[in-house]
């Protein structure tokens, strides 16, 4: 099929009508003949040719009407055959005809069937516009449903457009790229659409003839959208009526309209003519404008509260950091004072105009000037430096302070600022002098009493020896005298001799005694954990001797506990208190028992030594810790009186406690507590111990 | 029978000296007792066997050395001994009336061959030259100048 093929078949259709036309013009033309002729004959002829000439005209227009009408429906007909012809042929793939060809033939087709449409509605009422409307919306719509097959079947390429808003679908009548659409001013339906407006809207011109404006605007607007239509019937147009719209895919958009009422001859509205803008992008930037305006609004509330609150904090803040009780501020890197408080103002007395940009240097107490740069260089390395200087005050006056200061870098380490805090510690460290002192003064005290200890010690020591020593010679001689010259004395001068080595003998237990005594104050072994059980039973074996004379036995009640002492003298106070036991004890079978328990004062070790000797009267039970005290005459039983105070000196020196529990003719009970942990003996407690650094 | 025990007595109490001699008459020792009363002459003395003209018999088997002496003291008179390549072999024993640990303990470091408290009884002192004279013949047989030379 070519378009020639075609061309022939859509002209085919002007044959019948030219025929007709013919025909009716020669029937009409044959009648005027015939009835001229017969007037001319007969005398009655001339009415019959009034008659067929009046009656010649409105029948030949009646025909011709009547032909055009049919031709317009013949037309109608052509063109519908002719889309289903082509929409079949591409749907086939068989139809080939030049595209753009085949395109400006409908063109050409569509302007005949418009043609004779202006034809008729120059003839025609306004009523009857609708209905040629229609039949070229339905050309219109065809010509579009066409184009839309061709161009699916890929057999019509829409021309290279010249702008890009270029619409194939533009109709003859409205080839423009607005949207324009003309409505009935009754029903408000469609009579014609552009193609622009009836893209936007999603519908054909069809669909769009059968729908009343209303139904396309969004029912919150259709009242509004009624008033302006009443107001444009009255008052002839109305712009600006901004709509809101529900195209076919159910998008609201905004529109903004022109409407305008056509008038014909009579002063009649033959249609009202629309004029869309589509506003949907300008309300909604002119909605975000009014949303962003009012968030602004908001923003801008929130930032004058934000002030406000800020402004209290400043108030609040500035308060505790003005008036805190320590002296802050802040250094740039020159080690300048770029900020300070009240309260290093205050302290200082200098006026703040004179702080704020003052070397902190010139703070420094002369003396401490020296070590500023390397204090400094350390925290500009650091970031951190503490330590304790002395200040300047205006007034001269000195204050030692405590400095804190915490530095603020730039990603160069470059200082911006930093935080210091300053604190007047003047009384602390005067205290702290006094502290100093003091404890030097103990040291010292302490030291004192160390070496008079050690020469006392010493004394102790000198002394017993050297008089050991003549009483060594005392003893020795008065026995050679009484063996060599025994015989030469009588009985009283041999009992004199025996008075001296006894006293001699006595007095050496005396000094034996205070001996032991200035030792067992002094423990100057180790000390380390020891057994009391295992310390007992090495006491007891040296006992032996003593044991079996008193015909005595002497246990030990495991569990013993273990303690923390001086090995030597903690057997020398077992030694003491087990032989104690012996001596005073006047039973055939003296029993002496050590034992131990754990003391409800946790960190205490108790030990007891038990015996059924002769008690003691509780009236002296503290007395006979008492050096050389004794409760008995040494007829009665032997001794110094030295054996408990030497006890409780090595009991003291252990940081512990000695008591006893007892009652005469019912036997004693001896107890010493013990700290687990080793508590410095009084006579070693180091100076280092008291020092506060 | 056994050889003349040569003992050097260093002791400046002459009481203390007068009960070594008894005890050791008592004891029944055979011996030869060289005494002087101080630091200075017991040096003195110890310096002449260096003498070769000394006669052997000079040399002592012991040394019984106080430590309280005046002058030059006990501890002296030992170190000087110790320090001594030839005197160092005579034995040397302490006899003193201290017992202070510190006393002792310094006495071993100065090198005294044995430390003994002065008895307090004299039957100890009896007991004491006995086992002297013992320890002697058990040990010290031989002279000092011999042992020197086998050095």
């Amino acid at each position: 099929m070519s378009i020639k093929d075609l061309a022939s078949w859509a002209t085919r259709g002007n044959r019948p009508l030219k025929t007709a036309l013919g025909a009716a013009l020669a029937l009409w033309a044959i009648v005027l003949w015939a009835s001229l002729s017969r007037s001319a004959s007969t005398g009655g002829g001339s009415a019959a040719i009034v008659v067929c000439a009046i009656l010649g005209l409105p029948l030949t227009g009646s025909i011709f009407f009547l032909f055009s009408r049919y031709e317009c429906k013949y037309w109608r007909a052509r063109v519908t055959e002719l889309v289903s012809w082509i929409e079949s042929g591409a749907e086939r793939g068989s139809i080939d005809p030049a595209p753009a060809a085949l395109y400006d033939e409908f063109e050409r087709l569509i302007r005949g069937i418009e043609t004779l449409e202006d034809r008729r509605r120059f003839r025609l009422s306004a009523r009857s516009n609708l209905a040629s409307s229609n039949a070229k919306a339905n050309a219109n719509d065809s010509s579009c449903r066409i184009v839309r097959a061709l161009t699916r079947s890929g057999m019509y390429e829409p021309p290279e457009p010249a702008d890009s808003t270029f619409d194939p679908f533009a109709s003859g009548a409205f080839s423009t790229l607005d949207m324009i659409g003309r409505l009935d001013p009754v029903t408000l339906h469609w009579i014609d659409s552009s193609a622009a407006e009836q893209i936007f809207l999603g519908w054909s011109l069809a669909d769009l003839s059968r729908k009343s404006f209303l139904e396309v605007v969004h029912p919150s607007d259709r009242n509004l959208a009624i008033e302006r239509f009443e107001s444009v019937v009255e008052k002839g147009e109305a712009h600006g009526v901004r709509l809101r719209i529900v195209n076919s895919k159910k998008e609201t958009k905004h529109v903004e309209l022109n409407i305008g009422a056509r008038y014909d001859s009579n002063h009649q509205i033959t249609h009202l003519r629309c004029h869309w803008t589509d506003v949907t992008e300008k309300v909604r930037s002119e909605d975000e404008q009014r949303k962003r305006h009012k968030f602004l609004q908001q923003f801008n509330e929130e930032l004058k509260k934000k002030n406000r609150e800020l402004a209290e904090l400043r108030d609040r803040y500035g308060d505790l950091y003005e008036n805190a009780p320590a002296m802050y501020f802040s250094l740039n890197d020159e080690g300048r004072i770029v900020q300070c408080n009240d309260t290093l103002q205050r302290t200082l007395g200098y006026p703040r105009e004179e702080l704020i940009d003052k070397r902190v240097i010139d703070l420094l107490a002369t003396d401490r000037r020296g070590e500023f740069e390397t204090c400094f260089a350390d925290f500009l390395r650091n970031g951190y430096i503490e330590l304790e200087t002395t200040w300047r005050k205006e007034n001269g006056e000195t204050i030692v302070v405590w400095v804190r200061g915490t530095g603020v870098f730039d990603s160069k380490r470059k200082l911006l600022h930093s935080r210091c805090v300053a604190q007047d510690v003047t009384a602390r460290s005067v205290l702290e002098d006094e502290l100093h002192e003091k404890n030097e003064r103990l040291a010292r005290a302490n030291d004192e009493l160390s070496r008079k200890n050690k020469e006392l010690d010493e004394f102790t020591h000198v002394v017993s020896h050297d008089l050991q020593e003549p009483l060594r010679t005392l003893i020795a001689f008065s026995d050679f005298l009484l063996r060599d010259s025994g015989d030469k004395l009588d009985e009283n001068g041999r009992e004199y001799i025996r008075f001296l080595v006894e006293a001699s003998r006595r007095m050496r237990s005396l000094i034996n005694d205070l001996l032991a005594l200035s030792r067992a104050g002094r423990v100057t072994g180790e000390f380390s954990e020891i057994s009391l059980a295992e310390a007992a039973r090495v006491v007891i074996r040296d006992l032996a001797e003593l044991i079996r004379a008193k015909n005595a036995e002497v246990r030990i009640l495991e569990p013993l506990p273990t303690i923390w002492g001086d090995r030597s003298r903690v057997g020398q106070l077992l030694g003491n208190l087990i032989s104690n036991g012996l001596k005073y004890n006047n039973c055939d079978r003296p029993v002496v028992e050590i034992g131990g328990r754990i003391d409800s004062d946790p960190g205490w070790s108790v030990l007891f030594v038990r015996d059924n000797g002769i008690g003691i009267e509780s009236q002296f039970h503290g007395k006979i810790f008492q050096m050389f005290r004794r409760l008995h005459t040494r007829e009665e039983y032997e001794g110094t009186g030295a054996g408990l105070a030497i006890c409780q000196k090595i009991v003291q020196a252990h940081g512990g406690r000695i008591w006893v529990e007892s009652r005469p003719g019912e036997g004693s009970t001896f107890f010493v507590a013990l700290p687990d942990q080793r508590i410095a003996p009084v006579v070693s407690l180091r100076t280092e111990v008291l020092h506060v650094p | 029978m056994f050889p003349e025990f040569h003992i050097l007595l260093v002791e400046d109490s002459r009481a203390d000296t007068k009960i070594i001699e008894r005890a050791l008459r008592e004891g029944k020792v055979e011996h030869r007792l060289t005494i002087v009363s101080d630091g200075g002459q017991a040096i003195d003395y110890l310096g002449r066997l260096r003498d070769p003209a000394c006669p052997a018999g000079d040399e002592p088997d012991l040394i019984l050395l106080d430590l309280n002496l005046p002058g030059i003291d006990g501890w002296q008179v030992l170190s000087t001994i110790k320090s001594d390549a030839f005197l160092r072999t005579i034995p040397v024993v302490v006899l003193t009336t201290s017992k202070r640990d510190e006393d002792v303990l310094q006495t071993y470091q100065a090198g005294a061959n044995t430390y003994i408290q002065k008895p307090s009884e004299f039957p100890r002192y009896r007991e004491l030259v006995v086992m002297l004279r013992k320890y002697w013949h058990e040990t010290a047989l031989k002279a000092p100048r011999d042992r020197a030379k086998d050095a």
